[in-house]
């Protein structure tokens, strides 16, 4: 446990005061590379608007990871009733999940994003995170227990008993394990959004980045990518937390 | 009669004939063992009689209109997210509500008393068996059929699991349809063992075990061993080019 916690830690001070002596040792100006100190201090006085335009950004992602979700499992669950809709359709998601979204994101902001961005970053970001729920969950459903579906078979389930008492506690982890990925796929299909919209219109975190790129605040920039980091990285957890409550029991 | 099958037939879709023109009978609080080697169709023989597969020749008859069926699988196939009295009252809440006085009924009648709420992860593989028995026992049924259940289990444990399906069957007065690849398990438990040979019974013995002695003096018997010995020659002839 103290290796695990105590050891990035120290990596981590040991970097940033490399960092801060060769800034301060080689005059670096803060244009270019600004010291972990400035980057503190451009946090500390920015605080406020960072995490306001962070909740903007967490807004859409945790919107489109809903969606996501609530499509995704969806579709699953069709494709294990039919394995015509199945062979049907999911070419389909595969299209969707290889096309890189940033490619697609400049037609989705010209169909809906020129007059409400917030709902083009919605959409993209929903790209990005609804194909490895969909992946996961059909994976799930395929891998029930032959030996428990005879059982439920035998003792003359009905199709939504089935479902409930066998398919979706099976497929659960699978999902869960999904969302660890679609979570952190759904913010940087948001970021996505947010740059190709431009400044101006866009009010999340990385428009923020974007803007303090343009007037040559670096250490501003800094200090939004680390809050954007820090919102992946919560995301990342929030989801492996919840991942070790709900499955605890099965593994 | 509880259970008849009579000049049964059944093949997969596009395989050979897994057996043909098999007839078996069980009556109530008989153990019936089916022995043989392996792919020579004893686990279709009960999967046939539960209903999990349609046979496509001969007749099956139960003495009930809807006869009760257990069925205890090879592996224990117990639902990991599911505590012990969730695993056991499956059958029963699938049909409807379920009555908890019958699931800690279950549970003590297979020695599983007080451990309702661990899952499966937390328990022994012997407590796993154990509560796959429980859940085929839950339903009361009047059939129980048993796909070699204890073929995982070391040979303590399994001598301990023979001695809680007797007891059970005296108790529950249920017929017990028992596949299994020991002839040692089934000279002792069964009250009759068919030797089968590929789709075919092909001899039946009755070792016929005093069971008012105790285990030990019926392990060591005259009558078990005589059983043992006339299943061997029924599949040492088997095996006879």
């Amino acid at each position: 446990m103290i290796r695990r916690i105590f050891y990035p830690i120290a990596a981590l001070v040991l970097v940033l005061g490399f960092w801060q002596l060769a800034v301060d040792i080689y005059q670096i100006p803060k244009f270019v590379l600004p010291s972990p100190s400035a980057i503190f201090l451009a946090f500390v006085a920015q605080a406020p608007s960072l995490l306001a335009a962070a909740f903007v950004t967490l807004k859409f992602t945790l919107a489109a990871l809903a969606f996501a979700i609530i499509n995704g499992v969806l579709l699953a669950l069709f494709f294990s009733l039919s394995s015509t809709f199945e062979t049907t359709f999911y070419p389909f998601a595969v299209v969707l999940q290889v096309t890189p979204v940033i490619s697609i994101a400049p037609l989705v902001i010209i169909w809906v994003g020129i007059d409400n961005v917030d709902r083009a970053a919605i959409i993209i970001a929903w790209l990005a995170a609804f194909f490895p729920i969909l992946a996961n969950m059909s994976a799930g459903l395929r891998s029930v227990d032959k030996t428990l579906e005879d059982l439920f078979l035998l003792y003359g389930a009905n199709r939504w008993q089935r479902f409930w008492l066998l398919e979706w506690p099976t497929a659960l982890p699978f999902l869960m394990a999904s969302l660890k990925i679609s979570s952190g796929l759904a913010l940087i299909g948001a970021v996505v959004a947010e740059f190709v919209a431009g400044s101006g219109s866009a009010t999340g975190i990385a428009w923020r980045i974007l803007e303090a790129g343009h007037r040559l605040q670096i250490e501003t920039m800094f200090a939004g990518l680390l809050v954007l980091s820090m919102l992946g990285v919560g995301l990342f957890y929030f989801f492996d937390t919840l991942e070790k409550i709900i499955c605890r029991r099965s593994h | 009669m509880m259970m008849s099958l009579k000049d049964a037939g059944f093949s997969y879709p596009g395989s050979a004939t897994v057996f043909e023109s098999l007839s078996l009978e069980l009556k109530r609080r008989e153990i019936v063992c089916l022995l043989g080697p392996s792919g020579c169709g004893k686990s279709t023989v009960l999967r046939v009689i539960a209903g999990l597969e349609r046979l496509q020749q001969g007749r099956l008859q139960f003495e009930a209109t809807e006869p009760a069926i257990g069925f205890a699988f090879q592996h224990a196939a117990l639902m990991p997210w599911a505590d012990v009295q969730t695993n056991i009252a499956l059958p029963l809440r699938l049909k409807g509500p379920s009555d908890a006085s019958v699931i800690e009924k279950s549970m003590a009648a297979v020695g599983l008393a007080g451990l309702g709420t661990r899952y499966p992860a937390q328990l022994s593989g012997g407590q796993q068996m154990r509560v796959s028995i429980a859940r085929a026992l839950v339903s009361n049924p009047e059939i129980l059929l048993m796909d070699e259940p204890f073929a995982a289990l070391d040979e303590i444990l399994r001598f301990q699991m023979n001695e809680l399906i007797l007891e059970l069957v005296a108790d529950m007065g249920c017929g017990v349809l028992f596949v299994t690849h020991s002839l040692y398990e089934a000279a002792y438990i069964a009250d009759r063992v068919l030797v089968m040979g590929e789709g075919q019974i092909i001899g039946e013995v009755a070792p016929g075990l005093d069971r008012s002695q105790a285990v030990s003096v019926q392990r060591a018997s005259q009558g078990f061993a005589d059983a043992v010995f006339a299943i061997s020659e029924l599949l040492a002839v088997r095996q006879t080019p």
